[in-house]
């Protein structure tokens, strides 16, 4: 019987059809249910099905012979269906001992065992344009900034409440962000930094990005489908690469079989990027007064290794000169 | 591409309406009744005003409790006389243990207020009513659910909105009004002063939105947050119904307005469907949040939809658009 693994995220849904190890297919929508747009001809319970409904139909199977597990962020519709089962939120990490997830819309941030929400640390508009788009998307959540000062504004707000919290991050495992922030292709040296300065606890991390939620699909069935043992399709999962970050100067080291080692020196609040052979393994060496020496073999990745030795993390999101600046930096 | 439908105006033929009375009543609207906006359904009294006594108090023996005179000492109280307000009668409030005076009950006349079918009567209190109206979407919404006559101006411009408030008001009292494509705060602040209740808008700024919700007015927005224009469509049909009773409903987000008779109904089936050429849809993307416009080209992450007014077309992102039906 096909399953299917469903999520509804603050402005987006989706979901994994799967009949075998060979034959599974993904379906995005950047939509969800709004209450006060809809409501005044359909229910949220007919939305979601009609979506469903249409995907089954793509892939051939009808929707009443599949078995849905439907998780949501955070809460999710009642449904009368059947065969639709509902799946807590929380419970959706419990499966992930290899990786550490982030979930980031923005609205809010969350991870294992912290969450946050952008409403609940202020509100820090710019201006009168700023405070009608972040009106209006409380109104249509699905609604993408076209400039870059909206988008730096919603992110700013998340950011600025995970450092206030001082969240600690966990190195041992590879992290993976993941959630609507990320859809689509466009603004990806934005959704790099925006990565990049979310993670303040110094260390050296391997960072993974999931644009299309593969790894919390493929977890739900794995959760409910224990036999079956599905391998992760990594196809849709980008190593982003690999991210020293600690404050003050830093001294790195990078050798390969391949080539010869090379030695550099990253200025205190300063982020440099240096690239990497994707699939590539490399030892590197780091020395920096927050993190001592480290020694670790990574692999290269998009970006490859970037080193952050910035003190204030913040700061380039409200000024635009200096974001273009770290943007030209990773576009190099 | 697949794309969720919003529905900003809707037909409907047998939408419910309930007509009810403040208080217990006589009713003379009897089931499968035609009813016309000016028809009486029923009525009852209704004391507007009471007076609730201080805890303590007691009435003069000598006092007709039901038939009070406006003027009329009711009794002493801590050395004090206390004197009716106004025409009324005293009753006992046992629930609280105290004395309550309240204004002689007024005549209440509960009228249908739209063309229908009367389908049901609850007790001595309500009517049902089947009507045909037209359902307009209010996204944003604040304040109390609030059924008056509606008074649309023609989209002044900002200058010109304080002296339409200013003429067109001198009667405020059951009243809603359509402001034009825009509410500031200088409108919402004049509307407060001019004792208006209820305001209609295209857009409002977050100012004024603010202000209302303290203020406690009523607030609908047709499309949105900034300085966004009323669609087309829905001031097309506004403009029609000036002065017709109708019913603004905060919780369901909607301007429900009757209608004499029956209206042509567009069926939806699924509330989201794949995006086709020619497709009108709603934009949500600056300079053009709020407008409408007809697909001419899909791509994998943008669209190109032809804007009427100006002929002109406009790249619209994924997701910033809706079908409109």
């Amino acid at each position: 019987m096909p399953t299917i693994a469903a999520y509804i995220g603050v402005s987006h849904f989706c979901a994994l059809l799967y009949k075998n190890k060979n034959d599974y297919d993904f379906f995005y929508s950047p939509y969800v249910y709004l209450p006060e747009v809809f409501s005044n001809y359909t229910n949220e319970e007919a939305f979601y099905l009609s979506i469903l409904e249409l995907f089954c139909k793509k892939n051939g199977v009808t929707f009443s012979e599949c078995d849905t597990y439907i998780s949501g962020f955070l809460s999710i519709p009642e449904f009368k269906a059947p065969n639709i089962k509902r799946m807590e939120f929380t419970k959706l990490f419990d499966n992930m001992p290899n990786y550490y997830p982030v979930v980031v819309n923005d609205f809010a941030f969350a991870t294992k065992f912290f969450m946050i929400s952008s409403s609940s640390y202020g509100f820090l508009q710019n201006g009168a344009d700023d405070a009608a788009f972040r009106l209006n998307k409380c109104i249509y959540p699905h609604l993408k900034a076209i400039d870059v000062s909206s988008q730096l504004s919603l992110d700013k707000e998340v950011l600025s409440g995970v450092v206030h919290h001082n969240l600690k991050w966990d190195s041992n495992t590879p992290v993976i962000f993941m959630d609507s922030r990320f859809y689509g292709e466009e603004d990806k040296p934005l959704d790099y930094i925006y990565m990049i300065s979310l993670i303040s606890t110094p260390s050296v991390y391997d960072i993974y990005l999931d644009r299309t939620h593969t790894m919390l699909l493929f977890n739900m069935l794995n959760m409910v489908l224990k036999d079956e043992k599905i391998p992760l399709d990594l196809d849709n999962i980008e190593h982003v690469g690999t991210l020293v970050t600690g404050t003050g100067i830093t001294e790195c080291l990078i050798s390969s079989e391949e080539q010869s080692s090379f030695v550099f020196e990253v200025e205190k609040n300063t982020l440099r990027k240096t690239k990497l052979e994707v699939d590539t393994e490399y030892r590197i060496v780091i020395k920096n007064k927050d993190l001592g020496t480290i020694e670790k073999n990574v692999f290269g990745g998009k970006l490859g290794l970037i080193v952050d030795t910035r003190d204030n993390k913040i700061d380039a999101f409200s000024n635009i000169r200096k974001f273009d600046n770290y943007l030209k930096f990773l576009k190099d | 591409m697949y794309v969720p439908i919003i529905r900003k105006i809707i037909n409907r033929n047998d939408a419910l309406l309930e007509r009810a009375l403040p208080g217990d009543g006589d009713l003379i609207a009897k089931i499968g009744d035609k009813v016309a906006p000016f028809n009486q359904l029923g009525s009852c009294k209704v004391s507007y005003n009471q007076l609730v006594l201080p805890k303590g108090f007691n009435p003069f023996n000598t006092l007709n409790l039901s038939k009070i005179l406006q003027g009329t000492t009711l009794g002493r109280f801590r050395g004090e006389y206390i004197h009716a307000p106004y025409n009324g009668f005293l009753e006992k409030d046992f629930v609280i243990n105290q004395w309550v005076y309240k204004e002689t009950g007024r005549e209440f006349t509960l009228l249908s207020g739209a063309w229908g079918t009367v389908r049901n009567i609850m007790d001595r209190r309500s009517v049902l009513l089947e009507i045909y109206c037209k359902d307009f979407l209010l996204p944003i919404t604040c304040g109390e659910t609030f059924p008056g006559e509606l008074v649309v101006f023609p989209n002044p411009s900002d200058l010109l909105i304080g002296s339409f408030l200013e003429n067109f008001t001198k009667d405020v009292s059951g009243k809603m009004f359509y402001i034009g494509g825009h509410i500031g705060l200088q409108v919402v602040m004049k509307a407060k002063e001019l004792n208006l209740s209820t305001l209609l808008a295209g857009s409002i700024s977050k100012e004024a939105f603010t202000y209302a919700k303290k203020e406690g007015l009523n607030i609908g927005v047709f499309e949105g947050f900034g300085e966004i224009s009323t669609s087309k469509m829905i001031f097309d049909e506004l403009k029609n119904i000036s002065n017709r009773f109708v019913f603004f409903d905060v919780e369901n987000h909607t301007l429900r307005v009757p209608m004499p008779s029956k209206l042509e109904i567009t069926a939806v089936k699924k509330p989201i469907r794949p995006l086709k050429i020619g497709d009108t849809v709603q934009i949500f993307q600056s300079p053009y949040f709020g407008g409408m416009g007809l697909v001419d080209t899909i791509k994998e992450s943008s669209i190109l939809v032809k804007i009427p007014k100006n002929n002109k077309l406009v790249e619209v992102f994924v997701p910033n658009f809706f079908l409109v039906v």
